[in-house]
């Protein structure tokens, strides 16, 4: 029997912790095919921080560290920087990513620091219940803006793919999403892609990847796929906004 | 012929796949699995064109798409 | 080869890490421990080491985290308030077990203080600012080359209890400049068992340190080797106790003074004596056993306002027995100050 589509190797085959429906699952196969295409898991040290993110360290089948909240682009600062030629990710959350951690992963892209962040923008705090965050719509109803949420009190949604393209240690700043399967295919090449750029030691690579929250969200998988599609793509452009 | 490998276990029953299969042939299957989750399962293996977005849409990872003879 | 200088304490303890083998520091400017970083980014790439100058001691700390959990020996450095941002980072780093070496030249505080001599972040480095109830051991050293001594043993400590450790000095031992003697250095050890190397050969390694409902097992075998480090690295210097009725104590700088003031204490005939902690935690309460039982006082001496002193009072066990001088407006105290203090209790023994 020849494969058309197995479990990759860089993940381990246990029941995940998401809820039904959930982006990271996906995310996280394409992060772990990625690493088996590059044939690199030996030689990969992962960075998580807090959120339902943090638990990827159990089920990616390599190295990883778990670091506090938002900390994700000092630690693999760190990592890579005591390990140069090894493959060093971040996996973190828009609120991890982009509220308390908004610092670290600037100075990080100023530094051209060679380690790849993948963050996943379901436009809310969902391990602690569906708080708003920085990517928040306008409008969206979260625990935190229960009247929506008001752009002139609280300011409008983060677009940091966007924010860093400039920089000129940024080699890749890219946007994905995995609300469609052919979205789906073009996400796990960019992150293929940001890896190949870490590999040739570029500097520093982002993907944001749009990714539904059912539970947060309030709405069931296939529902929630569909507003990701409708709302957060309208607000997110999709594409790549640094190249190097 | 494809076959169309889904881990009762590790489906949440979530029904993406049902949703993107574009022939139509997955489906929630009867019972549920020991965490409460009612799993999908291909109803026409036969039928499977091998385009994988059923496994590729699948957060759990949960289906694996071999072919026989290959 | 071993090196004899003429150095400024914070640049010996930069020149005792690179000697123990560092080979990754992280750092924020901050007065007075600067100097630490500014030697270091010109000296560390000498022995093919990483230095980098982070955007806050937040990001400081947890480059020391990630550089750490790769099995490299890594430091940082900071004062007062930058050890409150870092506190976050060490209970994560207590919490997960990773050995890291700290060093704290303290300033004024509360607030942004001042620069100021004092000793006012006892509580912070030995009580543990971070949250969680972790422990570290604490070296409090009182001149030039006890920092260096101690700095270089840090490490040591660190590996052999996979802990952070903390040496803490005040400014004016930071930045005075004294005759120092460096050992041979010794070169990096390869990475331990548990570091993040990649998983080749091996299961994966993880880091971490939420558990869940799982967590106590896990503050159970921290709390394990808390009690380990307690029975064997307590450690303290001390003179002319065997017959004194007063027994000075102070750490640091304030241990210095305070040799100097038992000596003139005896030259006027009373019977004094000295307990320098060299570890502020675990805090040396062997070293008061001897006097248990018997009738002495003990006067501590700090540069803040009374937080060793609680640990003399828990060492000695009646707070009767135990009095507190402060130097007041925060300056080093003086020995006729302490002096005066001595007479006076002396006076109250007697009568």
């Amino acid at each position: 029997m020849r494969a058309l589509f197995k479990y990759p190797d860089s993940l381990v085959r246990i029941s995940s912790p998401f809820c039904p429906g959930c982006g990271h699952g996906i995310i996280h196969r394409l992060v772990a095919q990625a690493i088996d295409d590059l044939k690199i898991r030996e030689k990969t040290v992962g960075v998580v921080g807090v959120g339902c993110s943090s638990q990827s360290w159990n089920l990616f089948n390599f190295d990883f560290l778990a670091v506090p909240h938002g900390r994700p682009g000092a630690a693999a600062t760190g990592v890579k920087r005591s390990l140069p030629d090894h493959l060093v990710f971040t996996y973190q959350g828009d609120g991890d990513a982009y509220a308390i951690g908004i610092a670290e992963l600037m100075h990080a892209a100023i530094r051209g620091e060679n380690f790849t962040v993948i963050v996943v923008n379901n436009t809310m705090f969902a391990m602690t219940g569906g708080q708003m965050a920085p990517t928040t719509l306008a409008g969206q109803v979260t625990s935190t803006s229960p009247s929506g949420r008001d752009p002139r009190a609280t300011g409008t949604p983060v677009h940091f793919p966007e924010l860093i393209a400039n920089i000129p240690g940024v080699a890749y700043s890219a946007r994905v999403a995995v609300d469609s399967v052919p979205n789906i295919r073009k996400a796990g090449q960019a992150i293929a892609k940001a890896f190949r750029k870490q590999n040739d030691k570029a500097g520093f690579s982002l993907v944001e990847v749009l990714a539904p929250c059912p539970t947060g969200l309030n709405l069931k998988p296939a529902e929630a796929m569909a507003w990701v599609a409708e709302h957060l793509e309208a607000e997110f452009p999709l594409g790549e906004f640094a190249d190097r | 012929m494809n076959k169309v490998m889904i881990d009762r276990e590790l489906c949440k029953g979530c029904g993406l796949c049902v949703r993107v299969c574009p022939k139509g042939l997955l489906a929630f299957a009867a019972g549920f699995n020991s965490k409460g989750y009612q799993p999908a399962q291909c109803t026409d293996e036969a039928q499977c064109i091998g385009c994988t977005m059923c496994a590729q849409t699948c957060p759990d990872v949960a289906i694996e798409i071999y072919v026989e003879g290959g | 080869m071993a090196f004899e200088g003429f150095m400024k304490g914070n640049e010996a303890a930069a020149e005792a890490a690179v000697r123990a083998g560092c080979r990754c520091y992280f750092f924020y400017p901050l007065t007075p421990q600067s100097e630490i970083g500014e030697y270091l980014v010109t000296r560390m790439p000498e022995v093919g080491g990483v230095v980098l100058q982070a955007e806050s001691e937040v990001a400081a700390i947890n480059m020391v985290f990630g550089a750490a959990a790769t099995g490299k020996r890594t430091m940082t450095s900071s004062s007062g308030c930058g050890i409150s941002l870092m506190s976050e980072g060490l209970s994560y780093i207590a919490a997960a077990e990773v050995p890291v070496v700290i060093v704290d030249v303290m300033r004024g505080g509360p607030g942004l203080g001042s620069l100021l001599p004092t000793q006012a972040d006892y509580y912070q480095v030995v009580k543990g600012g971070g949250h969680g109830g972790y422990r570290m051991p604490v070296f409090g050293s009182a001149d030039v080359q006890e920092l260096a001594d101690n700095v270089f043993e840090a490490f040591d400590v660190a590996e052999k209890y996979r802990t952070p450790v903390a040496v803490l000095i005040d400014p004016i031992t930071g930045q005075m400049m004294e005759a120092v003697e460096f050992p041979a250095p010794v070169p990096p050890k390869a990475p331990p068992a548990w570091a993040l190397t990649g998983c080749a050969g091996r299961k994966k390694n993880v880091i971490r340190t939420g558990y869940g409902p799982n967590l106590p097992p896990h503050t159970e075998a921290l709390y394990q080797k808390y009690g380990r480090m307690k029975d064997e690295l307590q450690r303290w210097e001390e003179h002319e106790t065997a017959d004194a009725d007063i027994i000075l104590v102070g750490f640091g700088i304030v241990g210095r003074i305070l040799k100097t003031v038992t000596a003139e204490a005896r030259a006027r005939g009373l019977k004094v004596g000295l307990i320098r902690p060299i570890t502020m935690w675990p805090f040396p309460e062997r070293g008061f056993a001897a006097a248990s039982g018997k009738d002495v006082d003990f006067l501590t001496v700090e540069m803040n306002d009374g937080q060793m002193y609680e640990d003399v009072i828990v060492a000695v066990g009646d707070r009767r027995k135990v009095h507190f001088l402060r130097s007041y407006g925060a300056l080093v105290p003086k020995t006729d100050e302490i002096l005066a203090k001595i007479e006076e209790l002396a006076g109250r023994k007697r009568s």
